[in-house]
């Protein structure tokens, strides 16, 4: 039985088998888990062990980090993993039977049958060189086996999720911090991207700044504006310094992000490349991510001059530029009665001063502004200051470039607390004509109405309240069209509306570190905080919550690192726009509405409690959607279910229900915690939609129906369904009806006919489109906490496969008596056994436990796209699942070698491998060198060396496999040899206290050292003493040391191709000289040089040169002998010395004498 | 001439330290295995499968410890020593040494794989 094709299918998820074979033997009934897994019992595929059984490998499009940079790469590695073989789709129409819960098998009748199975992830279009590696039994009767995929994935791998974390067009001085958040579907471990690079251009001049890493944003108070626990923001990050050649000019500066994942295309703020400078005055105002960062750069104060106008009650009533200051000081001493006076005051001085510094100058392709209000400070002194409700500011005052500031009296000991602005008794359209607006360092009150902002308004530092300690619904902030507000290290509390949608008016764009009490809504909410509903001391304050952040319409939204605790209400999370239960005007049949796309649910701790049975998110569920590249990520769900990736349509008709379908595509579900996470699909069972075709609404689900005879199927054939309506005093006098009519009585009731079976009728056969997610396709280390005790279960609500590393307990039939967490404060309606019945406060501590009860989540998760929990604790691969860990404390036991030489634990020599100075040692991009350095114990020589007469140690020097250790330019090997004692280690021998031994291992010169199909090196050096010689000894009458330089193995000595040479020095003293003495002019060395042993000197090319009575003599190719001898030779009128002589023989027809 | 031992020496003892079924964190190396016992700070179950007998990376034969990750942390205190204890006999199999770490109650401790092993005579 072997595999004989494989191909991923279109849909990029499914992996298509054909094999030799038949098909399982199945039964359709009894409908029941037991006779499911039977019908698969053929497979043995191991998802979640340590060897699966199927892996398909390939390589992908994406990025790797270079050099502080990322680059792009089309072999980055994927491993994939079966996880399981489908089921079939259920088949209403047959009566009684779906054919579902049987594995996906095609009898192709020619021997083979093609099997059809879920991956782990989706292979994207482009992946290449798929290979699928089979495990012996991965089917009964299969081999292993390797085989070639075809990938027919027309699937595209989804970008990043980006958001810039700041408020732009600030005013910048100097350096400033650039940083956005990063979501990515592929993290590597606790790595969302390979790396981000960031830009910075004035229209001329583009600097660029790259980050690789994670780190913790500079910007802002690492407390939620309620001073809560700190709740840290990791964001790609970087700080920009202008100054820095070529320096940037001033004015406004477009800075732009590019996000390199590890796997998909980049995402950048620029879609279209060109860093356009049109309009750079409103483009970052804007509710979309892929947008630029402007910042007001202004050195020196050289572009915008500070402008300040003071406002107390007791101030002047007419505007005045004179009002106006450049300084503080002089601003305090005289300051306006109102804001608008304010406002005007500063744009009567900005026309006085036009054409100098009341205008500011065009600069970096925007034009010049005049009446410029931009970057003014208007500060409120203590007390309470009501805004107009009227406009009293001339048209014509701009705020093009940055924020107009409103604050209060730094002077003040507590602004925030002491200035209060409040607002007017109606609301006024626009503010003052000015256009945008920085409230901080203050707070805001709605009096009798809506506190108006201005267009573009940036709360930063501020608690936004109603005037009165009242949540009336009728009391929040409001602004004119667009409406876009930016809410930053705040409180936002006793008001109607928190930071979320409403319409045209109030559209949040980043709400960063603000406690609220009602709603967050916005396209990006991160580190912020929800204020427990009762709140002590605050009368009238009965919120109990509503929506925490809407994902609503648009791409690219973020809710990252918030505490949702507190929750009363419902829902608290959704991802769904397109809410209907009938079809709406305009809309079709047969088609998909776009709805959650592209949104990151990361690192976030909820709580629900209270006794209603709010849903915490539910995709697809009443609605028809298309999800696509999301991230959930690491999240605590705790109170009540999710109903992830629904695919529950309800739709009003049956003709909606016979054609809608929901649709999921590339989500990344993974680390989440969850109380039950439901989802329905094809073969789940709908009363409604039973009601909607049978024309006759059940009770309840099919469980209350009776079916005629003990079983819904009977030998495949469908059984009758009944129902009645007992009325007081009359009952049924058997469990069901007994007969085959239309009408049955049954004692005091009437069994009327309904259907054929009614489940068929439940079912929607076209609703597969969320397959992938059913199958837990991108899904990993989840933990549904649904206790198989719970009450709430149901088989209709399994997935099929909850993804790699996750785990359901009541799919696995587990029971868990006590709660996982610390301390559990939700419970709602739908509260798990070991919850709280329900809490009526909330506020626990979703910590998960370190004994048993918290096991599943501990160690579950695998990889995440921020790599500390949601109260800032770093976490480390394994961690746990959800939005908080614990500390993990990594003991490295030292493992233990048992030796047994000599008794001692520690050799006493050390190996340096060193460049030699200047010489350059290439290695062809790879990260390591050529050589590796072996020092190992002699064969037989003991490694501690008492006595003995050698060393027990020597060096090898080798080349490591596959690994080129050429070297380029020089002349000389690269590599230098150092052996010497290490500190502390004795390495006597005999008598002496230190050896000094240095041996060099150098190339020859002009010589390569390179390393061809040879596993070792062409030259060997020993450095040894001769036996029974003492070294350095100083007057010996011997030197106690002998170098033999031998050929290598295998090489010809003397031929000059080879590189070795065959030759044997041999260093010898003269007896009757003293060695090494200092100061003696005298050659106390002879240096013989002969042929190796047993090697010829009829080499053509050789020479050899000998020393005769003070000349030398050199004896061209001719064989020769050498004789020293002592012969008594008297010379003429002197005395009889002794005389040494050098006796030469050999043909001398071609020698020459120097 | 040089020395030998048979792998079946070594796989005697080696297969007597995979006998333990409790790997346990302490401070201080126990001088029994009720001390050990008594001194836990940290403990982990083990199984004859987390016990791997193969060919020793220098010579002889080792046994490879599997890791252990999400124990509890049982007291307070600072790791330094680990140590497999047989409780059926209870034995004190085998001590040895970790870097210091301190733990608190909250968190949960990993323990690395490790290796036992032993060298032909030289």
């Amino acid at each position: 039985m072997a595999i004989t094709a494989a191909q991923v299918e279109t849909n990029g998820w499914v992996l298509r088998v054909t094999m030799t074979g038949s098909r399982s033997a199945i039964a359709l009934a009894p409908d029941t888990p037991a006779q499911w897994a039977a019908n698969f019992a053929a497979y043995a595929l191991n998802p979640n062990g340590a060897s699966p059984a199927l892996t398909l490998t390939g390589t992908t499009n994406g990025f790797i980090p270079s050099g502080g940079t990322a680059v792009v790469s089309s072999t980055v590695a994927r491993t994939l993993t079966a996880t399981k073989v489908l089921r079939k789709a259920v088949v209403a129409t047959a009566a009684g039977i779906r054919d579902a819960k049987n594995p996906d098998e095609t009898d192709n009748g020619d021997g083979t049958i093609t099997i059809r199975l879920a991956l782990s992830q989706h292979v994207y279009a482009g992946d290449a060189g798929l290979t699928l590696t089979a495990l012996t039994g991965w089917r009964t009767g299969a081999t292993a086996q390797t085989i070639a995929v075809t990938n027919n994935s027309t699937v595209a791998a989804p970008a990043p999720i980006v958001r810039w974390t700041d408020v732009p067009d600030q005013l910048q001085p100097g350096s400033f911090v650039l940083e956005c958040a990063v979501v990515g579907h592929h993290p590597n471990a606790l790595v969302p991207v390979a790396g981000v690079k960031f830009t910075v251009t004035d229209g001329t001049t583009v600097k660029t700044l790259w980050t690789t890493t994670l780190s913790t944003s500079p910007l802002y108070p690492a407390t939620t504006g309620d001073g809560a626990t700190a709740l840290a923001l990791r964001v790609y990050a970087v700080t920009v310094d202008p100054t820095t050649a070529t320096a940037l000019t001033k004015g406004l500066l477009r800075c732009d992000y590019e996000v390199y994942p590890w796997i998909g295309p980049v995402q950048k703020s620029d879609t279209v490349g060109t860093r356009s400078m049109t309009n750079l005055g409103t483009a970052a105002l804007a509710t979309t991510a892929q947008v630029p960062f402007v910042v007001a750069y202004n050195p020196g104060n050289s572009w915008i001059v500070p402008r300040f106008a003071y406002v107390s009650a007791s101030g002047a009533t007419a505007a005045a530029a004179a009002n106006v200051s450049t300084t503080a000081s002089a601003a305090a001493a005289t300051p306006l009665a109102t804001i608008n006076l304010a406002i005007e005051s500063l744009r009567l001085w900005s026309a006085a001063n036009a054409g100098s510094v009341g205008t500011l100058a065009a600069a970096n392709g925007q034009a010049a502004i005049t009446q410029s209000v931009d970057g003014c400070r208007i500060r409120l002194v203590a007390g309470v200051t009501t805004a107009a409700t009227t406009t009293a500011v001339t048209f014509g005052v701009n705020t093009n470039a940055t924020w107009l500031v409103i604050e209060g009296d730094p002077a003040d000991a507590n602004p925030r607390a002491n200035c209060i602005l409040r607002g007017g008794a109606s609301n006024v359209a626009g503010w003052q004509n000015v256009s945008r607006v920085r409230f901080t360092g203050l707070a805001m009150e709605a009096a009798t109405g809506k506190f108006a902002f201005a267009p573009y308004a940036w709360c930063d530092n501020f608690e936004f309240r109603n005037a009165t300690p009242t949540d009336t619904a009728a009391y929040y902030g409001w602004a004119a069209s667009p409406g876009l507000v930016w809410a930053t290290n705040g409180k936002w509390w006793k008001a109607g509306l928190s930071p979320a949608t409403l319409g045209s008016q109030h559209n949040p764009i980043l709400v960063r570190a603000v406690t609220v009490e009602r709603s967050l809504n916005a396209p990006i909410v991160v580190s912020c905080a929800r204020l427990p509903s009762a709140i002590a001391g605050t009368a009238g304050i009965t919120s109990t919550g509503t929506n925490v952040t809407d994902a609503g319409v648009g791409l690219d939204r973020l809710a990252i690192g918030n505490d949702l605790r507190f929750l009363n209400g419902a829902p608290a999370f959704t991802m769904q726009n397109v809410a209907f239960s009938a079809l709406p005007a305009g809309l079709v049949l047969g088609k998909t509405y776009p709805a959650a796309s592209r949104h990151a649910f990361v690192n976030n701790v909820g709580e629900i409690y209270g006794g209603q049975s709010p849903l915490w998110y539910g995709v697809g569920e009443n609605t028809t959607v298309v999800s696509s590249e999301n991230v959930i990520e690491g999240n605590i769900f705790a109170g009540d279910r999710v109903n992830a990736w629904y695919n529950s349509l309800t739709l009003a008709t049956i003709a909606l229900n016979d054609t809608e379908d929901c649709q999921a595509r590339v989500n990344r579900y993974a680390n989440n915690v969850t109380l039950k996470n439901a989802t329905k699909q094809d073969a789940y069972f709908d009363p409604v939609v039973q009601a909607l075709r049978i024309g006759v609404a059940l009770s309840a689900t099919r469980n209350k129906a009776y079916a005629v005879g003990a079983q819904i199927v009977v030998a495949g054939s469908p059984a009758n369904v009944y129902q009645c309506t007992a009325t007081t005093g009359n009952t049924a006098a058997t469990g069901g009806p007994a007969g085959t009519g239309s009408a049955i009585a049954d004692g005091g009731v009437t069994w009327q006919w309904i259907a054929i079976e009614t489940r068929q009728h439940g079912y929607r056969p076209q609703a597969l489109g969320m397959w992938s997610a059913a199958y837990g396709v991108g899904f990993e280390g989840n933990i549904d906490l649904e206790s198989a005790n719970d009450s709430l279960g149901s088989v209709e609500y399994y997935f099929e496969f909850y993804g790699v590393g996750s785990q359901s307990l009541y799919g696995d039939g587990i029971t868990i008596a006590t709660g996982p967490f610390v301390l559990d404060k939700s419970g709602t309606a739908n509260k798990q056994p070991y919850q709280v019945t329900p809490d009526t406060s909330g506020g626990g501590n979703y910590t998960p436990l370190t004994t048993a009860s918290g096991a599943y989540i501990l160690g579950r998760a695998k990889s995440a796209n921020v790599d500390v929990d949601q109260r800032g604790l770093a976490r480390s691969v394994p961690f746990a699942a959800g939005a908080l860990g614990v500390p993990v404390y990594a003991l490295t036991p030292n493992p233990d070698r048992q030796a047994s030489r000599a008794a001692v634990t520690a050799t006493g020599w050390a190996t340096t491998l060193a460049l030699a100075r200047s010489v350059l040692a290439t290695r062809a991009g790879i990260t390591a060198t050529g050589w590796t350095a072996m020092l190992v114990p002699r064969s037989g020589a003991a490694g501690t060396r008492a006595a003995a007469a050698q060393t027990g140690w020597t060096t090898q020097l080798s080349a490591a496999a596959t690994i080129a250790a050429t070297r380029t330019t020089s002349t000389a090997a690269g590599w230098a040899t150092l052996l010497r004692p290490i500190a502390g280690a004795a390495a006597t021998r005999a008598a002496t206290t230190v050896t000094a031994w240095t041996a060099i291992i150098g190339a020859r010169g002009t010589t390569l050292a390179t390393r061809a199909a040879t596993t070792v090196t062409a030259w060997a050096t020993q450095v040894v003493l001769p036996a029974n010689r003492l070294a350095s000894r100083a007057r010996a009458s011997v030197t106690g040391w002998a170098t033999t330089i031998p050929a290598a193995p295998g090489r010809l000595p003397s031929v000059a191709a080879t590189g070795t040479t065959g030759w044997t020095v041999t260093l010898i003293v003269d007896p009757d000289r003293a060695a090494m003495r200092a100061g003696t002019g005298v050659v106390t060395w002879l240096c013989a040089v002969s042929p190796a042993s047993a090697r010829s000197l009829s080499a053509a090319t050789g020479s050899i040169v000998a020393i005769v009575g003070g000349r030398i003599v050199v004896i061209d190719s001719g064989r020769i002998g050498i004789a020293d001898r002592t012969l008594p030779i008297l010379l003429p009128g002197s005395a009889t010395p002794r005389e040494r002589t050098l006796i030469v023989t050999g043909d001398f027809r071609t020698t020459t004498i120097a | 001439m040089s020395k030998f031992c048979s792998n079946a020496v070594f796989d005697t003892a080696l297969a007597k330290i995979s006998t333990a079924t409790r790997m346990v964190a302490l401070n201080g190396q126990p001088a029994t295995y009720a001390a050990a016992d008594a001194g836990r700070l940290s403990e982990a179950a083990t199984v004859p499968a987390d016990f791997t007998v193969a060919n020793g990376d220098v010579s002889g034969r080792k046994v490879t410890i599997a890791a252990k990750s999400g124990l509890a942390v049982i007291a307070a205190g600072t790791v330094d020593h680990i140590a497999l204890l047989d409780p059926v006999s209870s034995t004190l199999l085998y001590i040895t040494t970790c870097p210091a770490q301190a733990i608190v109650a909250g968190g949960t401790v990993s323990l690395a794989s490790w290796q036992v092993e032993i060298n032909q005579p030289t």
